[in-house]
């Protein structure tokens, strides 16, 4: 229970005797009680103490009563309420009225209304329930509804999926009609769009926005992991799986990556935590160019939570998530190893290192001479578990509004013993306060504190890394020995076994701390004499700051003998202990001024516009120490190095951008819209004379629901068809080329002393300057039947001039020095979207269902090249007028299956015939000129990017219940499917679609161990081709029944249940890989995690 | 009010105003400008330094740069694709040149590639820039003498690759006409004339000796012994190669003796300069042959590429030999990344001068001693080699392969009796590690020395025993037999095995691979005498020795095709020159791709 003491200071002092005469004045019509009793403390000077949770149920009050006597003025206050008072001197205690007897001695009454929207249209299916209970009733075809209360029953609920919820007081009424606003997807949705804000119905560009309730659904470690298949021409690729760097790939259309604004400010966005976020924006075309030179790829804008003029909202979120591998291959049995081995050298012409009684004892594992260990079963958990808390505070007055939270998360990896794994703790305030009719600021502050830690060999995809050493442990040794202090070989290429290496305790590990602070300082003045006329300053300070620590320690392994019982050392890694620091630390300070303006002429034009001047300065630290040879591994700090061995070095870079900014927004009687935008930029890292890059863009609107031929329809919602032309820039390309110089490059020794080298930095460019973009965009957004049927439609076109490229052509090889990359390269993108979505109520049932789909590719202009004359180099190399997403390899038709099949070949493999045995690949000759050679490629397929996305989300509500659910899948793209990069050990899936003489078929997957060296040229009988579809996001939430809350002190309660990654179809599934799994890299990266949370939210 | 509007403007006009210069006003912060280089001598310095560095090629050929030249695996590659050894990581297939060996050397290239005009153009930058600097005449003399001399090592490495290849002796500018922009390819003939002529100059203009603080530095004797080795190759390819291509590549055979010629006067003037010296201070013979690398600055070393033990990956000058060709125990459990052919390891003639080739149908019957299979070798496979009871760190090297038991079966995993079945070096490959250049002293298993380039050996890039060699082959080959037995039995003699007493083209060249193994020589001494499509298109051999477990003496089995029955050498006509690839061809029409591509 919450109690409040209201107190005027100002009386205090005096109260007591002289105040009590006090008479009350009072005139308020529909005032909130707290304001009343506000007024009235102020007036008697008495003190009102009361429960916050009973002063909520109270309703507003009417009265209006002249020097009446402080008792007369109560008493008409509280005849209306559910509540009474009782005066003790000079404090006013409030107190429950007493409850009465039994319901049934309270009148059943009635009540009846309407529900409509915000522009008089019923709606039907609303739910319309009693605040509290489980009994409520849905509207019908006409937007009414009845329902029988009792006197105690206070307040209806109005929900549905479209339409924001409310709540009212009955306070004795019988008729209610009541009127919602729509929700997300919805035209007075407000969109964040560059430098501002827009109602979604009075855009003009290509924007996609998704809110905060769609990416907390199911918990994720990564934000970015959230918005994949929810925006329609987002492209995400999530290839690994590993805490602290799951974080997807993303690219807006294919363009590139595109840069994060948070709150305004250029940002890392993968840490916040999505329960801060109010919304993410993604800018896709001329809509982009108010961000200039950054903006070429598309701008994803993210807006964090702010205070609201409410009553304090308090949320606290708790989760505990299981992940496990989406696909991992499984490595073979010892028995299996051995079968596998011999058969590979036999296909080398030697002799077979196991015999048949070894590999029957193997198999049978009788003898613990002949053990069989699976290693990734020895190493790995087949659950790693992650938990989330947050807690927000969300409120304010007028005045001052305030949003505050606090995030906690901690993710464990798959390893089983101390493999590592990250924390975050992210920490917000963001606080807006009016100081003046005319002047108001925010301050924000945030901190995003980060501890990733993981083994020093690190779990990033290809070799040498833990994967690797997976691979690399062998299924014929122990993985324990009678005498557990000895650590057990198991080969692993010199780390022992994966199952040391992935102990931090044993071989070392390579710690990230890192933080990243934002403060910003914003001010707006409103210029009262010219109206709509304000001005902003925003000031935003960053600083990125981590600290590496790289600690490596000795260890050593042995191989022990059954029969004599010795403990043998099989090797070691290194012998003493070595540690290196890395400091890194990025300081940006962002400026901003801007001016803007927001006026009605008259009840047709509307006009807003914005100037702004901005400035950006960068700046990068680098410091490293290191010592080798340390005294004892128990202590890792760098004094307990050896003195001899000690190495720093420093580095720093420095970097900034100025920009000017203006857009105009014009609309016509609200049907006509046009904007345009103008924005120059200048970055320091071009020269003074190519400094400057200007990008203007123009979009226009027709919102044809405004016009008399349809608005008249009821059918019709909205319908808008919009073009935008823009332009923008990326000048991503390379620091400071205009100038030349040399750094300190390599080191020679003469004598005894090691020299120093100094090296070019190569040939300046000061012609060198931004990539330009332009892009042309035709969209539609409609909604039809009150939603019944609602979608977007883009199509888009983008050129990308002036990429960097080192000029080829005119200059040799033999020319010697480093070419400046000059603005020579360029692209063109295309492509669609389309999403449709439809919601509505099926009786108690609202639903909200959307799609999308989208396609993009892109093609080369000019590709700086070779003028390639040879015709098979031009088909196969050149890559000017072509697809970039085209992949050249050998044309494979199974293996072999006989000799006379290699005998009756018509061509020479490189390397001649002879090596070639049934069970090697076999290629085709495709030119037919009698010689395998890099002349017979062809086109094997599409890249490794998507180039089909796809997405849908489904939300339901049923009573308590809620569902939500997201698919997410993408097509069009390939992936090399290669299953052993060079571990010693087989997978299962090696095993099973071997070529072997027994089996004997064509379509095995993998050639004959130890084959041809051609077995290895790139083919389409490894690169093959991928597409998914996957659940990728489901949870399941109840709400608990009000009754329960009620007298607690809580709003709601929910929990629920979810996952990501839950099914998946994926023609990759035999090979048992994500469909997102790095190309080529089957088996050797971090796998995918499928994860199952349950989680509970809280409300006050 | 009023207070608050100013305050709001002041701070917002402030933003405005300052921030413009502030923000662009921006400099890379780690640039040494141009001017600066040239006015102090020690930037000067610094970037000559940096030439050397930029020349990977110095280090036995290798095809990386910077610090992926000798601080890798590529300082074995040119050995690798001989008929010396190959490597034997099994699991690391893909990183090495190796596999170009069996017939994958193609159009693409990739084998031992050094397009060395990057260097080349650094060098004539220095060249050009020398005269403006504030240096004195002498210094300026003997700094633009060696960098010609490196100029020429640089042509020397690409010529013997790729042969003819543009001639470029100026700074090219973006401005120069096409036809400067643009280079055919001169011959092979002009650019072994280019390297022969730069070293008459050098060696008339750099120092006699080179002081012991300034080893690394080329000498006089430096520029002969470059000029008497490319001599030597331009020699033989015109003797045994054919002209093609115009002479873009091949040398006219008229012009043989010139050459023989040239490289015998170059040799004969290190001779007779008293200045170097065979290395001999060791009483024991096979001691005193792995000194030569051993022993710094030593009487033999005309020009080296110097090493100290620090890891070069961390700013030392460290090389790589200990960590990838020792034998086990190695940090990584790996060492033994060389393994010799039996073939190369039986040319090693006996002591006494019979040869020293095993007869293999009766060495694989019956049980051996180590002593009697490796009895009596010539004193320099001791030196060159490891295998079997090698003596190392104070135990001997264990390669069995296998335990011959009582009843004649053969075990190999466990133990028997006590006895291991298996040795603990990797006896699955030819069984024959590379002793040459390993230092016994260096630990791999320990603190510092446990990186990879950590090894302090200088590697020899010319010797006094290379230059008796090419004294004798060119003296062979303009008929002085006298000079030609002597230079040879000079070698011989010190090597500790009997003299010849007749002197043929054959012995000549045997002496070579014999005494010069694994020092990258091999490989092109058979490409420039033209007998490398035979040499090298050869299914090898290693050897297993199988330890009877009752006698402790060894059953031999040989090992044919030791590289795998799939992986045939080859070595095709066309690859007597690399390829010039796609990439250098495709944009120059000039630039002809050699023949067979």
């Amino acid at each position: 229970m919450k109690l409040t003491i209201l107190i005027c200071f100002a009386t205090f002092l005096h109260a007591s005797a002289s105040s009590y005469a006090q008479k009350i004045t009072l005139n308020v019509k529909n005032a909130p009680l707290d304001k009343v009793l506000e007024d009235l403390s102020q007036q008697s000077g008495y003190h009102f103490l009361y429960d916050e949770q009973l002063l909520s149920q109270g309703s507003p009050v009417t009265l209006d009563i002249k020097n009446a006597p402080v008792e007369a003025a109560l008493n008409a206050c509280f005849a209306t309420q559910p509540f009474s008072y009782v005066l003790r001197y000079n404090n006013v205690i409030l107190t429950a009225k007493p409850r009465a007897s039994s319901e049934s001695t309270i009148g059943r009454s009635v009540v009846a209304g309407l529900v409509t929207d915000d522009q008089n249209q019923p709606i039907a299916g609303v739910s319309v329930t009693i605040k509290g209970t489980e009994r409520g009733v849905t509207t019908d075809k006409s937007g009414r509804f009845s329902i029988v209360v009792t006197a105690t029953d206070t307040i209806l609920e109005f929900s549905s999926v479209s339409y924001t919820s409310k709540e009212i007081r009955i306070s004795g009424r019988t008729s209610i009609n009541v009127s919602l606003t729509p929700k997300a997807n919805s035209l007075n949705d407000i969109v964040v769009v560059g430098y501002g804000t827009q109602k979604k119905g009075t855009i003009t560009g290509s924007i996609s926005s998704v809110k905060t309730e769609d990416i907390t659904a199911a918990p994720v470690a990564s934000t970015i992991n959230s918005l994949a298949g929810r925006l329609p021409g987002l492209i995400s690729q999530q290839t690994s799986g590993q805490p602290g760097a799951d974080q997807a790939s993303i690219s807006i259309r294919g363009y590139g990556s595109a840069i994060w604004i948070v709150d305004g400010v250029e940002s890392d966005f993968n840490n916040i935590d999505p329960n801060e976020i109010e919304s993410i924006s993604i800018l896709k075309d001329g809509a982009a160019s108010i961000y200039g030179s950054r903006a070429g790829n598309g701008v994803v804008l993210v807006t964090t939570k702010r205070g609201k003029a409410e009553k304090p909202e308090i949320n606290f979120n708790s989760s505990y998530t299981l992940q496990d591998n989406t696909y991992m291959a499984q490595p073979v049995s010892s028995a299996e190893y051995a079968q596998l081995e011999n058969e590979l050298y036999t296909n080398q012409g030697k002799p077979a290192p196991y015999t048949q009684d070894q590999i029957n004892k193997y198999a049978t594992g009788t003898d613990p001479a002949y053990p069989n260990t699976n290693w990734e079963k020895v190493a790995t958990k087949p659950f790693a578990s992650q938990t989330n808390q947050n807690l927000s505070v969300r409120g304010g007055t007028e005045n001052i509004k305030y949003f505050g939270f606090f995030g906690y998360l901690d993710q464990n990896p798959i390893w089983r013993e101390n493999g590592g794994g990250y924390k975050r703790y992210n920490v917000q305030s963001n606080l807006d306060a009016r100081i003046s009719d005319n002047l108001s600021i925010q301050l924000d502050i945030s901190d995003v504190a980060e501890y990733k830690s993981q083994p020093n060999r690190g779990e990033g995809a290809g070799i040498n890394t833990l994967w690797q050493d997976l691979w690399n442990s062998l299924p014929i040794y122990p993985s324990k020995f009678p005498d557990p202090t000895y650590n057990s070989y198991a080969n692993g290429q010199g780390v022992g076994s994966i199952a040391l290496i992935s102990n931090e305790d044993i071989a070392g590990f390579d710690n990230v701390n890192s933080e990243n602070l934002k403060g910003t300082f914003g001010a707006v003045y409103k210029f009262k004499p010219v109206s709509g006329l304000s001005a902003k300053a925003f000031i935003n300070y960053n600083k990125i700051s981590s600290t590496e620590k790289y600690f490596v320690k000795p260890y050593s392994f042995y191989t022990y003998d059954y029969s004599s019982q010795q403990y043998t050392l099989a090797g070691a890694l290194g012998t003493q202990a070595q540690l290196t620091y890395n400091e890194n630390s990025a300081e940006n300070i962002d400026r901003q001024f801007s001016l803007n303006y927001d006026h009605s002429f008259g009840s047709d034009h509307h006009v807003t516009a914005l100037a702004l001047y901005e400035a950006i300065d960068y700046s990068t630290t680098f410091l490293t120490a290191a010592r080798t040879n340390f005294l004892t591994e128990d202590i890792q700090e760098l004094y307990a190095g050896a003195v001899q061995t000690s190495s720093a070095n420093s580095s720093a870079t420095q970097m900034g951008r100025a920009s000017y900014v203006g857009r105009v927004n014009y609309s016509y009687k609200n049907k006509y819209l046009l904007e345009s935008i103008f924005r120059a930029d200048a970055s320091a890292e071009f020269p003074p004379e190519h400094r400057w890059g200007y990008f203007p863009s123009f979009s226009a609107g027709w919102r044809m629901d405004q016009e008399n031929f349809l608005q008249r329809k009821t059918w019709v919602d909205e319908v808008k068809v919009r073009a935008s032309y823009g332009s923008s820039g990326i000048d991503n390309v390379g620091n400071f080329q205009y100038l030349t110089g040399y750094t300190f490059g390599g080191q020679w020794l003469f004598g005894t002393s090691t020299s120093l080298g100094i090296a070019s930095t190569g040939l300046a460019n000061p012609n060198l300057t931004w990539e330009k973009v332009t892009i042309y965009d035709a969209g539609t957004d409609f909604s039809f039947l009150k939603r019944k049927i609602f979608g977007t439609i883009d199509v888009f076109h983008r050129n990308l001039t002036g990429i960097p490229a080192t000029r080829i052509l005119t200059l040799p090889s033999t020319f010697g020095a480093t070419l400046p990359q000059e603005n020579l390269n360029s692209l063109s993108n295309r492509g669609f979207e389309l999403s449709l979505g439809t919601s509505g109520n099926w009786g108690r049932l609202n639903y909200s269902i959307s799609a999308n789909l989208a396609w993009a590719r892109a093609k080369w202009g000019h590709y700086e090249e070779p003028v390639y004359t040879d015709p098979n180099q031009k088909r196969i190399y050149q890559l000017s007028g072509q697809w970039t997403d085209v992949t050249f390899g050998y044309k494979s038709n199974g293996v072999f299956t006989s000799q006379q099949e290699i005998d009756a070949l018509k061509f020479q493999y490189p390397g001649g015939n002879a090596q070639l045995k049934p069970g090697d690949v076999k290629y085709a000759d495709v030119n037919n000129d009698g010689v395998l050679d890099w002349k017979d490629q062809v086109k094997i397929g599409k890249g490794t990017i998507p180039e089909w996305t796809t997405g849908a989300t489904i939300t339901l509500k049923y009573q308590d219940f809620d569902l939500q659910g997201l698919l997410q899948g993408a097509f069009g793209y390939y992936s090399n499917v290669n299953l052993q990069l060079g571990g010693i050990n087989f997978s299962q899936v090696i095993y099973n679609q071997r070529w072997t003489p027994e089996t004997n078929k064509a379509s095995a997957g993998v050639p004959r161990l130890g084959g041809a060296n051609t077995n290895t040229l790139f083919s389409d009988f490894y690169y093959k081709k991928a597409g998914y579809l996957r659940l990728k996001a489901l949870a399941l939430g109840y709400n608990l029944p009000h009754h329960l809350l009620s007298g607690h002190g809580i709003k709601n309660v929910r929990i629920y249940i979810a996952g990501t990654n839950l099914l998946t179809l994926n023609p990759l599934a035999k090979y048992k890989l994500d469909p997102e799994a790095p190309s080529g890299n089957a088996g050797y990266y971090y796998p995918q995690q499928r994860t199952l949370s349950a989680g509970l939210n809280l409300n006050f | 009010m009023k207070k608050l509007l100013f305050i709001f403007s002041t701070l917002s006009a402030g933003i405005f105003f300052s921030c413009n210069r502030e923000a662009l006003n921006k400099t890379p912060l780690n640039i040494i400008s141009d001017a600066n280089v040239w006015n102090d001598p020690a930037l000067i310095n610094a970037y000559l330094t940096q030439i050397y560095f930029d020349m990977p090629v110095l280090g036995n050929d290798c095809s990386g740069n910077g610090w992926s030249g000798d601080a890798v695996w590529y300082a074995f590659d040119v050995n690798d694709v001989s008929d010396e050894c190959f490597p034997q990581w099994r699991d690391w297939k893909p990183s090495t040149a190796y596999l170009y060996k069996y017939g994958n050397l193609n159009i693409s290239g990739g084998l031992l590639d050094w397009w060395g005009y990057g260097t080349v153009r650094e060098i004539n930058q220095f060249i050009e820039h020398i005269p403006t600097t504030p240096l004195t005449a002498a210094q300026k003399s003997s700094m633009l003498a060696e960098a010609r001399f490196l100029r020429a090592f640089a042509y020397f490495s690409m010529v013997k690759r790729y042969g003819g290849i543009p001639l470029i002796t100026k700074v090219q500018n973006l401005t120069d006409p096409d036809s400067t922009l643009y280079p055919a390819r001169a011959t092979e003939q002009r650019i072994y004339d280019f390297i022969i002529s730069e070293m008459d100059t050098c060696a008339a203009a750099l120092p006699d000796v080179v002081s012991a603080d300034q080893m690394g530095h080329p000498s006089k004797y430096a520029a002969l012994a470059l000029q008497g080795r490319a001599a030597l190759y331009a020699g033989s390819i015109a003797q045994f190669g054919t002209v093609q291509l115009n002479g873009v590549v091949g040398i006219p055979a008229n012009l043989a003796n010139a050459y023989y010629q040239k490289s015998y006067t170059a040799s004969q003037a290190i001779i007779n300069s008293g200045k170097y010296a065979l290395y001999a201070l060791d009483a024991d013979k096979t001691t005193n042959f792995r000194n030569i690398f051993l022993v710094k600055n030593n009487s033999e070393v005309i020009f080296c590429k110097k090493h100290d033990a620090n890891n070069e990956f961390t700013g030392g000058n460290g090389w790589c030999v200990d960590f990838f060709n020792c034998p086990r125990p190695q940090a990584w459990s790996r060492g033994l990344y060389d393994q010799a052919y039996l073939e190369l390891a039986e040319s090693f003639e006996h002591i006494d001068g019979t040869p020293g080739t095993l007869d293999r149908t009766a060495i694989q019957q019956g049980l051996y001693s180590i002593d009697s299979i490796w009895a009596n070798k010539d004193p320099r496979f001791y030196a060159t080699f490891y295998t079997q009871g090698t003596a190392w760190k104070g135990s001997t090297l264990d390669f069995h392969a296998g335990l011959r038991l009582p009843d004649g079966s053969i075990q190999t995993s466990g133990t028997y009796n006590g006895i291991s079945a298996t040795g603990d070096q990797d006896f699955q490959g030819t069984g024959i590690g590379v002793l040459k250049y390993l230092d016994e002293s260096h630990d791999n298993m320990a603190g510092a020395n446990s990186g990879w380039p950590t090894s302090a050996q200088d590697w020899l890039i010319f010797r006094y025993a290379e230059i008796l060699l090419n004294d004798a082959e060119a003296a062979f080959e303009l008929g002085n037999t006298a000079e030609a037995l002597n230079a040879v039995n000079q070698v011989r003699s010190r090597a500790g095995i009997v003299p010849l007493t007749t002197i043929t083209r054959d012995t000549i060249h045997h002496e070579r691979k014999v005494e010069l193994a694994f020092e990258g020589q091999r490989y092109w001494d058979v490409r420039r005498w033209r007998t490398a499509t035979s040499d090298l298109s050869v299914r090898w051999s290693g050897i297993r020795y199988i330890l009877d477990a009752a006698s402790g003496k060894y059953q031999i089995q040989i090992i044919d095709d030791v590289d795998g029955s799939s992986n045939i050498p080859q070595f095709r006509q066309e690859n007597y020159y690399l390829p010039i690839t796609i990439a250098r061809t495709a944009n120059n029409p000039k630039l002809v791709e050699n023949p067979g591509y």
